[in-house]
């Protein structure tokens, strides 16, 4: 009996192939149930125009139960006679955005809390892309350095502190007579 | 195009989840069309919107909710209309009761958790400061006293007299920071509890002035006093530096760099003139130098260089300060803890001063030998050793006195010391060079007549 994630996935690459993806979305790579390469290009006058990304989708055996493993792919190289127009001579960067990590993770509410089943992968995508557009300044996100040397493989699993932990010594006596 | 159709023939009633065409789950996407040769029976519209489901994707999504994103399991929302859902699950009245037991046994077994590691490591702390106390008492009353008092079976020491140890060095701590008198007396009691040195007086109020608890009593009251001294003493000490030097000697401001701070890679400290008064700038790689001036610092030990009370740093200081500050806190917490041996060094020398010179002999109520005198009740009872604390040779009494003389000593070698930075500070002159070097037409001199 094949899996909850395999049948949706199935369902949804049928939808994508018969409908069609979305304006600037592309598939580039979809062949199993674990992880898919989605291209985006967000049109229009953004700051973006004319750059394109990879998006690594990974999905787990209880997708669309967990939310599937959403990053952007540093330094990708798009497998020769991929069906979309990103081509395998080029290398595909991430985005400089302040919810993007230089490392691909990407700082998104449905891609963990807010995640739900109503979600697919055309909508994740078109999510990001409008996040994409709406952005006011390309830069990095102001952890960013520090968050890239220590954080995990998988985003999800990454931790996010606030602050570095100070360590304050409030408790200092007066003059003690010796 | 469907809606025209669907408006001629609707039905009368409102259209049941059995009347769409095309069933869409919207967690699984599987359609089913209707008239399908395996129906599914679990088709379920538990919202206000247009949203189906099947009831089991839809539980299974539940669930998972309630596991990983912690949401109780009723307060999940379909996602376009925020309809919370209902569920309806057989629950007789002994599941009921059992999860009401289970809740309780839940929280009684956290309670436990934290209560027990808190109650461990308290204890831990408790029995360290107890066994420091019973040290610093035994120091303080003198070794052979404390035998007698107290003995060497532990089983028969009182347990009031563990919780009175462990109070000591707290007291110890304490002390002589700007505290209430009555305060300083109740660290004083606790010490040496009433109880205990009651109980072996004579009765009479000279009984009682010859009790550890006597001498212990007169710091109280003395330590405010040395405090208002000292301060008026500091502040005439700071007055009397601002007047004119005579010998000023010529140096260099010292600078003792250090390069590598642990823990701060690539900050260098220059110590500019590093003492109780320190100015302390600090450098990180390819920063500007950030003076930290640090300022007041008898509160350090007695000759040696203080801790400081950091005031202001800036960013790269702050770590500075840090280090400094978590000095003084070491040193501020390590001296206290010294106080009895030093006590007793110094009384064991007053003892050995006054074998030299009669006269002190009598005021430190010497006594050559410390025995407990024995009683003789009644004919008809037994003989019973009790002691009073006058049949003691009070060595309390030499280690408070002692520990006086010392302190007084310590206090004038830091306003010796207090004076000197302040007297170096306000001497400070920066020296001129000659001109010799530069070529007298760039400068305006005066016209020679």
């Amino acid at each position: 009996m094949a899996s909850i994630s395999s049948r949706r996935l199935a369902k949804e690459l049928r939808d994508l192939q018969t409908n069609g993806t979305p304006t600037g979305i592309e598939l580039i790579a979809a062949d199993n149930w674990q992880s898919w390469v989605m291209g985006i290009e967000v049109l229009g006058d953004t700051l973006y125009a004319g750059e394109k990304f990879a998006l690594l989708f990974r999905f787990e055996s209880q997708y669309p139960i967990s939310s599937p493993i959403v990053t952007f792919i540093p330094n990708y190289r798009p497998p020769v006679g991929n069906p979309s127009s990103f081509s395998p001579q080029a290398v595909y960067g991430v985005p400089m955005h302040p919810h993007v990590y230089s490392n691909g993770h990407i700082c998104a509410s449905i891609l963990g809390s807010d995640w739900s089943p109503v979600l697919t992968v055309a909508t994740v995508c078109i999510t990001l892309q409008s996040m994409l557009a709406s952005c006011k300044k390309k830069e990095r996100p102001v952890d960013n350095d520090r968050y890239v040397l220590t954080a995990p493989d998988n985003p999800k699993k990454a931790s996010h502190p606030d602050a570095f932990p100070t360590l304050t010594l409030t408790f200092f006596p007066d003059s003690i007579p010796l | 195009m469907a809606l025209a159709d669907n408006t001629r023939h609707r039905p009368h009633r409102t259209p049941t989840i059995s009347d769409i065409r095309v069933k869409q789950c919207w967690i699984c996407l599987e359609e089913e069309v209707s008239g399908a040769r395996n129906p599914s029976s679990d088709w379920c519209h538990p919202c206000k919107c247009s949203l189906i489901c099947h009831g089991n994707c839809l539980l299974q999504w539940m669930t998972a909710q309630e596991t990983t994103a912690n949401r109780p399991y009723g307060a999940i929302k379909c996602p376009q209309c925020s309809t919370e859902y209902t569920i309806v699950s057989y629950q007789p009245p002994l599941l009921r009761v059992f999860d009401a037991i289970h809740a309780r046994v839940v929280i009684l077994g956290a309670g436990v958790a934290i209560g027990g590691t808190a109650l461990l490591v308290g204890g831990m702390l408790f029995s360290a400061a107890s066994a420091y106390g019973a040290v610093a008492f035994a120091q303080f009353i003198g070794e052979k006293n404390f035998n007698i008092v107290y003995g060497d079976q532990l089983d028969r020491w009182t347990a009031w007299s563990f919780i009175d140890w462990a109070f000591i060095p707290w007291s110890l701590y304490t002390a002589g920071t700007e505290r209430s008198f009555l305060y300083n007396l109740s660290c004083v009691i606790t010490a040496c509890p009433l109880s205990i040195t009651s109980s072996h007086t004579d009765g009479s109020l000279w009984g009682l002035l010859g009790s550890p608890i006597a001498s212990l009593a007169i710091f109280p009251i003395l330590i405010p006093v040395r405090n208002l001294i000292y301060n008026r003493l500091k502040a005439w000490v700071t007055q009397k530096a601002a007047s004119p030097i005579r010998n000023l000697s010529s140096h260099r401001p010292t600078v003792r760099t250090i390069n590598n701070v642990p823990g701060m890679p690539g900050v260098v400290v220059n110590f500019v003139d590093i003492r109780g008064n320190a100015v302390a700038r600090v450098q990180a790689a390819g920063q500007q130098p950030a003076a930290v001036p640090v300022a007041g610092g008898e509160a350090g030990a007695g000759v040696g260089p203080g801790g400081a009370n950091a005031i202001e740093a800036g960013p790269v200081g702050n770590n500075l300060n840090r280090l400094l500050r978590t000095a003084g806190l070491g040193t501020a917490v390590i001296k206290p803890l010294f106080v009895p041996w030093i006590a007793k060094g110094m009384g064991t020398a007053l003892l050995g001063l006054s074998n030299q010179w009669r006269p002190l002999q009598s005021l430190l109520f010497v006594k050559k030998t410390s025995f407990p005198s024995i009683r003789i009740r009644s004919p008809g009872r037994m003989f019973s050793a009790a002691w009073t604390w006058n049949d003691l040779d009070p060595v309390w009494w030499r280690n408070s006195l002692g520990y006086l003389i010392f302190n007084i000593f310590s206090d004038g070698l830091q306003l010796w010391y207090t004076y000197l930075i302040e007297r170096e500070r306000q001497s400070r002159r920066v020296v001129s060079h000659s001109f010799e070097n530069l070529d007298p037409s760039t400068l305006d001199l005066i016209p020679e007549i």
